[in-house]
């Protein structure tokens, strides 16, 4: 029996109900680096699900940073990028990490994140979809 | 972290090699570990291995087929190859497992240092009692050769995590 592609739109699904996030965005980093990388186009491809009701602020922001990943994913894996991700962004930035009102941290973050999340005002630095599957040995790419 | 309580497991658990450390400690001890492949039967019973895990995965139709795997065991073999271990249990006297110790999640996951990483090490500091940048670079230096924390930037992520 074939394992259910855990989408980006399952994973917010699943987000949605409650599941700490980095549960589903783990499951769906490891089929799309790992087991499912020849299925990536599957796994990007439908839109988010949005509920009728107005969404929290937390569910907005991982609504976006579920579309910011999309994006970015498909510029590095060049995947045709779903329209979808278009219609996703913040009015207010959103620093996602440990000491966020730390000036110093935040210009970091300012520096390092990725354009396709910055231009949605996620600022998360670049180690997102750092991933055991890729740059095996770091002897090799220092 | 699933197995310290602390949140559930995604789909992809890690398992690295050790050296057989004959009478199995009480304490958690340290270990070197094995740099394995199971992909290419560097891995003592491989094929046998590959098979329980593909069963495992058949039986839960959520699963992925390598949701056991070693994929990183080449990071911690190369990155910090003397872990901190504690006996977890076996199976049949057949399979012994153990788990990596609080300090040497907490260093590797330093390393590492990936969004997904960061409520781990929180919950880590949190565990460990660690308040201060100096506290936690004594448990980096446990684990991490001085050439790993320069390649993985430890000073600059020891920075981000205890900002003055």
């Amino acid at each position: 029996m074939a394992a259910l592609l855990q989408t980006m739109q399952r994973s917010y699904d699943e987000i949605l109900l409650g599941e700490d996030p980095w549960l589903p965005l783990g499951n769906f980093m490891h089929q799309f680096f790992g087991c499912y990388a020849d299925r990536r186009a599957e796994l990007v491809q439908e839109p988010l699900h949005m509920p009728d009701h107005p969404l929290s602020s937390e569910d907005q922001h991982w609504a976006v940073f579920c579309a910011a990943s999309v994006d970015y994913l498909c510029q590095m894996y060049h995947l045709v990028c779903p329209a979808w991700v278009d219609t996703y962004t913040l009015h207010e930035p959103w620093y996602y990490t440990m000491g966020p009102d730390h000036p110093k941290v935040r210009e970091k973050l300012r520096q390092t994140t990725p354009e396709e999340f910055t231009k949605r005002n996620i600022f998360c630095g670049n180690r997102t979809f750092l991933n055991k599957y890729e740059k095996r040995d770091r002897r090799q790419v220092a | 972290m699933m197995l310290q309580h602390n949140r559930k497991s995604t789909q992809d658990i890690d398992f690295a090699l050790l050296e057989y450390p004959g009478v199995i400690p009480t304490q958690p001890f340290r270990a070197e570990l094995q740099r394995t492949e199971i992909a290419k039967h560097t891995v003592p019973y491989a094929a046998e291995f590959q098979e329980a895990v593909r069963r495992v995965a058949q039986r839960h139709k959520r699963l992925p087929s390598d949701w056991l795997n070693d994929e990183a065991a080449i990071y911690y073999y190369d990155d910090a190859p003397s872990a901190e271990v504690q006996f977890w249990r076996s199976f049949e006297t057949l399979l012994y497992v153990y788990l990596p110790t609080m300090p040497y999640m907490l260093a590797t996951k330093v390393a590492a240092y990936r969004t997904k990483d960061r409520n781990d090490i929180q919950v880590l500091l949190r565990e460990l009692q660690i308040q201060r940048r100096e506290q936690a670079q004594q448990i980096v230096d446990m684990f991490l050769p001085p050439d790993t924390q320069e390649f993985y930037e430890i000073a600059e992520r020891l920075d981000e995590l205890f900002p003055e």
